[in-house]
């Protein structure tokens, strides 16, 4: 049975850059996919990287720890968007009840049909992808919360955190607004654990993102199965 | 371990939450639970003295953390328990949802965790916990009311992010502008604008009486909470960009209050509008450092609670078309009353309890910030009250008009409504109870 090092050791081709490279990829497609099938297999991969990259800031238990939270986290979230039809909106809708839902308008993209909102959400994702590349760049943004050794991770954080804010303001649709705050509070427990590396705080964070996972999958079926069926 | 008595306020409540889930169906039992347990809560800590009484330990450790009860913490759940007792009370009388018990007594354990433990950081994240657990209870088995809850987690949840920053001090030594998460935290947690959107939605769509439980009782631990935060990073404060954003964010909220107040077309637009004023005008109490700061908040929040409460007995519950109205009878003309009351209360005129801490917080928005703000917090207090009598002279020539439906109640609501008046009434005459009370809550007294 290997341990959590010799599970490291196996990653070291990973390490630096190319885990941030992939995180941010993960994160995008978390974000801007609009099925929720391609969005959970985004997201299992997003908390395994940062999971990886939290061993350079935390203790590597720790780190694993939140490794593991992330795979019960997207379990929740599997199960929830299974349940909901995979965030697609129920067929045969009137105009009356979209509007209801808060749907936006559509349009089709060769073989595709999007929604306004999710062509905003797209362009405000490579924006916000292009900027959290500019760090690597030229490091020092964070400074000196992220010390210099650790320079290649400040564009995960900007990342993590802009693409979550991009995807809990730019969605209507609770589980893909869910999955932004959960990026969001990814990337910001990413920055905070240069500031407090204490076991309290690191489980504390993980906690939380339970907590807000499960009143996503809470409220995303309170929107989507009658009422009689949640009481 | 240590074992004292705040570990009674932490497992006591969710114990007791966990039974009432359990009993949820059959509502009036979970109401009874929900009483006892405050009600046993209330008792025991007025035994709690710290140093003295029957339980003289004040701290609980627990993985090498400490939750410490101050005085002040033990005056504020001595006021809390009793007002949540109050709260059920109202599930008794009128259904507001299965889930308002349960998560009414899950989340005073995680309010007073979130106001004793060390450090700060950690009660940061139990209040995003306390914003999940009381989402059933916002949902309430209504569709429209998703969205509102949604939007009060995620900003709970986003606020985190700030919050853990000025708890950690990062803010104020390495970034130049100092001021700036204390800033975004303040207005996010308090529904100030440009971040009014939950408490504008949760008003609209929402219970009263749950909407007494979150935006006041709840609000009464975040303040708090937020104050002290406020008073760990006095840099933050005395930064001029951080006293005039908040000025006009509260003049802004105000406004936006008094408009939608102005644009609605029914009581529910009314009240989600007068809360929405209401919350613009605590924000400059977070402007004022130590124990004044919470003399102007503490009793704006307990009047806001009380207001809501009246409102919540003043909007109409079940609809009888059998018994025609008899005018002049004191129940027909006592729901209309309480309801006018409670929104004129929310707006904080005289003779209210919502006077109590008014002046207070237009003196302090009044202070080195220009006049510009001040004079719009008038205006919107001016434009709602003309608002609410407008909708007044409306619904009575509607109800001259379709005399024949009118909202019943037991005796019980009624015995309700009529403490309620009473006790609001009394404030309304005595400004000076409130404040004696904060003052006696913060030591002063």
């Amino acid at each position: 049975m290997p341990t959590i090092f010799d599970i490291l050791d196996r990653l070291a081709f990973l390490h630096g850059m190319p885990a941030v490279a992939l995180l941010l990829a993960a994160a995008f497609i978390a974000i801007v996919a609009w099925d929720m099938r391609p969005v959970i297999v985004a997201v299992l991969a997003q908390y395994l990287l940062a999971g990886f990259l939290f061993v350079d800031v935390l203790d590597p238990r720790l780190a694993f720890v939140y490794a593991l939270a992330g795979l019960f986290v997207t379990a929740i979230l599997f199960i929830t968007a299974w349940q909901t039809n995979w965030g697609r909106p129920p067929p045969g809708l009137t105009q009356q009840e979209a509007t209801r839902l808060g749907l936006s308008r559509t349009r089709r993209l060769g073989r595709f049909t999007v929604t306004d909102r999710s062509l905003l959400r797209l362009v405000l994702a490579v924006v916000v992808v292009l900027v959290a590349l500019w760090p690597a760049r030229s490091p020092g943004l964070l400074q000196p919360v992220v010390p210099a050794e650790l320079a290649y991770l400040e564009p995960a954080i900007v990342g993590l955190v802009g693409l979550g804010l991009v995807g809990l303001a730019t969605s209507v649709d609770l589980l893909f607004g869910g999955i932004g705050l959960l990026v969001f509070l990814t990337g910001f427990s990413l920055f905070h654990g240069f500031l407090d590396q204490s076991l309290a705080m690191t489980v504390a964070l993980v906690v939380a993102q339970f907590v807000v996972a499960l009143t996503v999958a809470y409220l995303a079926q309170a929107r989507y199965l009658p009422a009689d069926v949640l009481d | 371990m240590e074992t004292g008595f705040p570990l009674v306020m932490l497992v006591g409540p969710v114990v007791t939450a966990i039974v009432a889930l359990a009993l949820r169906r059959y509502r009036r039992v979970s109401v009874i639970i929900g009483v006892v347990t405050v009600l046993s809560l209330a008792f025991l800590l007025s035994l709690a003295a710290p140093g003295t009484g029957l339980f003289a330990d004040n701290t609980v450790g627990f993985l090498g953390r400490e939750a410490v009860m101050s005085p002040f913490v033990r005056s504020l759940f001595l006021f809390i328990y009793p007002a949540m007792g109050l709260i059920f009370l109202m599930a008794w009388a009128r259904p507001v949802g299965r889930a308002l018990v349960p998560a009414g007594l899950a989340v005073l354990s995680l309010l007073a965790a979130a106001l004793m433990i060390s450090p700060a950081g950690l009660g940061a994240v139990l209040l995003v916990a306390a914003a999940a657990v009381v989402v059933p209870a916002l949902h309430g088995g209504k569709f429209d009311a998703v969205v509102p809850a949604w939007r009060y987690l995620l900003l709970a949840a986003v606020a985190l992010a700030p919050v853990l920053l000025v708890a950690s001090g990062s803010m104020i030594t390495t970034f130049p502008a100092g001021w700036s998460a204390p800033l975004l935290a303040t207005l996010i947690l308090l529904g100030g604008f440009p971040f009014h959107i939950w408490a504008g939605a949760l008003g609209r769509h929402i219970s009263p009486v749950v909407a007494a439980l979150v935006l006041g009782l709840l609000q009464l631990v975040v303040v708090s909470f937020l104050l002290s935060l406020l008073d760990s990073v006095p840099g933050a404060r005395a930064a001029t960009e951080f006293q005039l954003a908040i000025r006009w964010s509260a003049a802004l909220t105000a406004l936006i209050g008094a408009f939608a107040m102005a644009r609605a077309i029914d009581w529910r637009g009314v009240v989600a509008g007068a809360i929405l004023l209401d919350m613009g005008l605590l924000l400059p109490a977070v402007l004022v450092p130590g124990t004044d700061g919470f003399m102007i908040a503490i009793p704006a929040l307990i009047a806001r609670y009380l207001a809501l409460l009246l409102v919540g007995l003043g909007l109409a519950g079940r609809l009888s078309i059998e018994e025609p109205a008899r005018p002049g009878r004191l129940p027909a003309l006592l729901r209309p009353a309480l309801l006018l009351y409670g929104l004129l209360s929310l707006i904080g005129l005289p003779l209210t309890p919502g006077f109590a801490g008014r002046w207070a917080q237009l003196a302090v928005v009044g202070q080195s910030g220009g006049m510009w703000p001040t004079l719009l917090l008038v205006f919107a207090l001016a434009a709602a009250t003309a608002a609410i009598v407008r909708m007044t002279r409306h619904r009575l020539a509607a109800t001259a008009e379709s005399a024949t439906i009118v909202g019943t109640f037991s005796a019980f609501e009624f015995g309700l409504m009529l403490f309620l008046a009473a006790i609001s009434t009394l404030i309304g005459l005595f400004p000076g109870l409130l404040i004696g009370l904060a003052a006696r809550m913060l030591g002063l007294g």
